[in-house]
């Protein structure tokens, strides 16, 4: 959600390192795409997967120049699919397969290890019935100012975003803030060792 | 002193900036002449977060018609607290935005814009993000503004205005008591 339509709550990044020179558009089409949300299946072990999808499809992994590229922004979203199996649904089939096991065995009681593997067959059983939660936060990239801003304003979602933004592009994301906002406002260098300097002032009349 | 450093004590000016910008927009009517956008308005909004300067304390949560004239508010700041969160409006040449500023990191949330004029899809993203940038870059010269004063050797006399503009809430408070 953000950069075409609804709300603008967004954070704002200002992009640290070097670009490369030439073939700019080609290299950051082919990072992308090396990054791109990969699939979420049943077997695999981790339960939730990040990456990038198309900003005008979040199903679409399949970049391209023209759907990366809008003038001098670069446009995409963050995509985070997550397997969401209800705890008391996989309790109350789980128990309800250990119950079947004893009974086949003829046990009384089963082990720690046999109900871990239970509840584990259970979850790919019940993952298979349902389809991964999918969640989409677009990011813009003006290139020429190097802001980014990035449309969700949850810390879980920003660490996510930069972690994975460094790793695709190698640069840095610095967050904006008063200290960061003086630097690329360009303000002097010893205005900032001044600001550096400065301590909270009181206003009320009560506190002199 | 370390960059890192740098960013983490300086944080509290963006409260210092909230409170500036709420002083401003009762000075003079709320007019600020900006450096490359010319004269904006500014307006303080239905909803105010106060917290105290130093150490921890209550939140003033308020909000409603005018929260910023209340007798809370006045109370609030008199007691030493500034606000860590602001619903602004800012107005530039018939064009307005409204938007909640918070104090700790400077980001815009629930931010409106100008309607979008243009038709076609592609014109409306754009013209979208040319209005985002326009209030991002208003705020910018807004915040170099609160910087200079903040630096320049007459901020302690800016702060005595701030000063008799708090005790002018709380004395209008007495009167109509």
């Amino acid at each position: 959600m953000g950069v075409f339509s609804g709300t603008l709550s967004y954070a704002r990044y200002f992009v640290e390192g070097e670009l490369p020179d030439t073939s700019l558009r080609e290299t950051f089409l082919e990072r992308v795409q090396q990054y791109a949300t990969p699939e979420l299946t049943v077997e695999a072990e981790e339960e939730e997967v990040v990456g990038w999808s198309c900003v005008e499809g979040l199903l679409d992994t399949n970049f391209s120049i023209e759907k990366l590229f809008f003038n001098e922004y670069m446009i995409f979203s963050l995509r985070t699919d997550t397997w969401r199996i209800p705890s008391t649904l996989l309790k109350a089939y789980a128990q309800e397969a250990e119950l079947k096991i004893m009974q086949e065995k003829e046990k009384d009681k089963l082990s720690k290890q046999e109900k871990k593997e239970i509840r584990e067959v259970v979850k790919q059983q019940l993952k298979r019935k349902s389809l991964p939660s999918i969640s989409g936060y677009d990011v813009c990239w003006h290139l020429d100012q190097n802001i980014v801003r990035f449309w969700s304003l949850s810390s879980k979602k920003n660490e996510m975003f930069v972690d994975l933004f460094e790793k695709t592009f190698q640069v840095n994301l610095v967050p904006l803030s008063p200290y960061t906002w003086a630097e690329k406002a360009e303000v002097a260098e010893e205005d900032l060792e001044a600001m550096a300097q400065l301590e909270a002032q009181a206003f009320s009349p009560l506190s002199e | 002193m370390d960059r890192l450093q740098n960013i983490e004590n300086t944080r509290f000016l963006g409260r210092e900036f909230l409170l500036w910008l709420w002083f401003t927009s009762e000075e003079n009517n709320g007019t600020v002449n900006l450096p490359t956008h010319g004269e904006v308005e500014l307006f303080l909004d239905d909803r105010i977060i106060l917290e105290p300067v130093h150490g921890d304390g209550n939140r003033h949560m308020l909000s409603g018609s005018e929260p910023a004239t209340s007798p809370e508010a006045a109370i609030a700041l008199h007691i030493n607290k500034i606000p860590s969160e602001l619903k602004l409006k800012l107005v530039q040449q018939a064009r307005a935005w409204a938007f909640t500023l918070k104090g700790d990191d400077l980001q815009l949330r629930s931010l409106r814009i100008p309607e979008v004029l243009s038709a076609a899809d592609d014109d409306r993203l754009y013209e979208r993000l040319y209005l985002l940038e326009e209030i991002e870059s208003m705020l910018k010269e807004l915040f170099t503004l609160f910087l200079e004063q903040r630096l320049d050797d007459d901020w302690g006399l800016r702060v005595g205005s701030i000063q008799n503009w708090i005790h002018e809430k709380n004395a209008e408070l007495s009167l109509s008591a």
